[in-house]
């Protein structure tokens, strides 16, 4: 199922300069493929129970906007409702702070970023 | 419960990327789930295992399913015998049952020696095929104690020709018919016997031939109303002991016989030509004959007519019919006035009269000038009480020659004859 949601330009960028990483072991993969495996590494984080996360850290976060249509892998895309279930917010909110924060560790950053 | 997953997709694992701990974690977190293909490992998953593809592939001969384990095969689901394989259940010594595949294609269920297969009560084997009980073993077919065989309803066995059926015991048959068809034969060797019991009843509709001895013990044996027991041209019928005729019937000859009786018995005679009582001077005597030396009657010579003689059949067969009397006479010269005449008669008692059987019969010498050419033979037809009723007696009464100084005769022969269709006493 696909989502419409908002990133950030920075964590944009962060995608785009990922595709030829990623393209040495999937020739075939574009930003949308980069955007999916950044929602997985992303949630590999918000879905760890190692941390407690309240809806106070998924309110949005400034910056520019970009929209992005996202379909999440159908596991990924439950743990995100899980997520948004459990805290009361928005999938969308949940699945933007996973690729924007997945973008982020996967650029070498330890950083939580989003939602936007 | 679904397959791994991956913790990153194909092509996230990048040079400089933070793996998170929890990313390190779900890959700890399923190595107790991996098996061990070099050590060995125990595993209890809560659900299904499920291998599609191109499968499992086991080689080597240590593989099993440990004791009390299970192995359940759903809807439609196979285990394969290929050529060449076999499922053994491996029994003591050689005594295995294998379901096989030989290497030519043939599929076989070999049951080893010392193994069996048990069907339990309640259970069947349904053979819409060939049952073979082989050579070579022998094999063999055997029922034990208190079992039952049955053949159903339009079902049929079959014993080929060599073949042999044995029955050291007991064959009950109650409503169904052993039918021996044509070209067929059923046998009684030497020593064998056939029993029918006080109420059987045997029915043979054709011919029985029988070359042997047919023995009634005891007991009757009974043709009835609408039958008939023959014995053949050539046949000898011995009755040893005690024949019984009952229903008052009498045997019965066919054809019917002819019969003949002689006699020269005289019964009765007049005497001193019908003038006296006798005893001097009879009428009629025997003596010895003209023409050879054999007992003749003879008459004396009469001059008036009245004397006349009884000659009498003392041996008829009762029952029978007489058709004739013949008398064969010649005459003492050639000169007589009256011939002698003959009438058959039958009387019961010296009380009653005579019953006539014939009509008065002239001699054949037929004219009186014909008296002395020599003997001739006259025959009286019956005509009436043609039946032979030996509460009666017989007779020819004759009545003599008269009017002739010689007219005597000679009565050489007198025979009835008639037929019998039974023997009567």
């Amino acid at each position: 199922m696909s989502t419409t949601l908002l990133i950030d330009d920075v964590s944009e960028a962060l995608a785009i300069a990922l595709i030829p990483t990623v393209q040495e072991v999937v020739p075939s993969a574009d930003v949308d493929y980069v955007y999916t495996g950044a929602t997985r590494v992303g949630l590999n984080r918000l879905a760890s129970t190692k941390r407690t996360y309240t809806a106070a850290d998924y309110a949005v976060q400034a910056g520019v906007a970009v929209t992005v249509i996202l379909t999440p892998e159908t596991d990924d895309d439950a743990r995100a409702q899980a997520i948004a279930t459990a805290l009361g917010v928005t999938k969308a909110h949940v699945l933007s702070k996973a690729i924007c924060t997945g973008l982020s560790l996967l650029g070498g950053h330890d950083l939580e970023v989003g939602p936007f | 419960m679904s397959n791994i997953g991956r913790i990153r997709l194909p092509g996230f694992w990048v040079l400089n990327s933070v793996i998170d701990p929890a990313e390190l974690e779900a890959l700890d977190e399923v190595r107790p789930w991996l098996a061990n293909f070099d050590a060995g490992s125990t595993h209890a998953p809560s659900g299904f295992v499920t291998v599609g593809g191109s499968g499992f592939q086991l080689t080597g001969t240590a593989h099993e399913l440990a004791a009390s384990a299970k192995l359940s095969l759903q809807n439609l689901a196979q285990i394969s015998i290929e050529a060449g394989a076999a499922i053994r259940a491996n029994g003591t010594g050689a005594a295995d049952i294998l379901l096989k595949v030989s290497a030519g294609g043939v599929a076989s269920l070999d049951v080893s020696s010392g193994a069996v297969i048990n069907v339990a009560a309640g259970g069947a084997v349904d053979v819409l095929g060939g049952l073979t009980i082989k050579t070579g073993g022998p094999g063999a077919f055997t029922a034990e104690d208190d079992t039952t065989s049955t053949w159903a309803d339009g079902s049929f066995i079959t014993w080929a020709l060599g073949s042999t059926a044995s029955l050291r015991g007991a064959v009950d048959i109650y409503t169904a018919l052993a039918a021996v068809k044509a070209s067929g034969q059923l046998k009684w060797l030497n020593g064998s016997f056939l029993v029918g019991e006080s109420t059987a009843a045997a029915a043979w509709a054709g011919t029985w031939v029988h070359s042997g001895t047919l023995l009634f013990a005891s007991g009757t044996c009974t043709v009835d109303g609408t039958s008939t027991l023959a014995a053949a041209s050539g046949s000898v019928v011995t009755l040893a002991g005690t024949t019984t005729f009952t229903n008052s019937k009498w045997p019965k000859l066919s054809p019917t016989r002819s019969w003949t009786r002689r006699s020269i018995t005289l019964a009765m005679t007049t005497y001193t030509n019908a003038a006296t009582n006798g005893p001097d001077d009879p009428d009629m005597w025997h003596r010895m004959g003209h023409t050879a030396v054999s007992p003749v009657l003879t008459t004396r010579p009469a001059t008036a007519s009245g004397s006349k003689s009884v000659i009498e059949f003392t041996n008829l067969p009762q029952g029978g019919t007489m058709t004739s009397v013949s008398i064969t006479a010649d005459g003492t010269n050639n000169t007589v006035a009256t011939l002698p005449t003959y009438r058959i008669v039958r009387w019961q008692n010296g009380l009653d009269g005579y019953e006539y059987m014939s009509a008065v019969t002239i001699d054949e010498h037929d004219v009186p000038a014909d008296w002395g050419d020599g003997e001739r033979t006259t025959e009286v037809a019956i005509t009436a009480h043609e039946e032979i009723d030996l509460a009666y007696r017989y007779g020819v009464l004759v009545t003599h020659p008269y009017a002739g100084a010689t007219s005597a005769m000679y009565i050489h022969d007198v025979f009835a004859e008639g037929t019998a269709d039974s023997i009567r006493v």
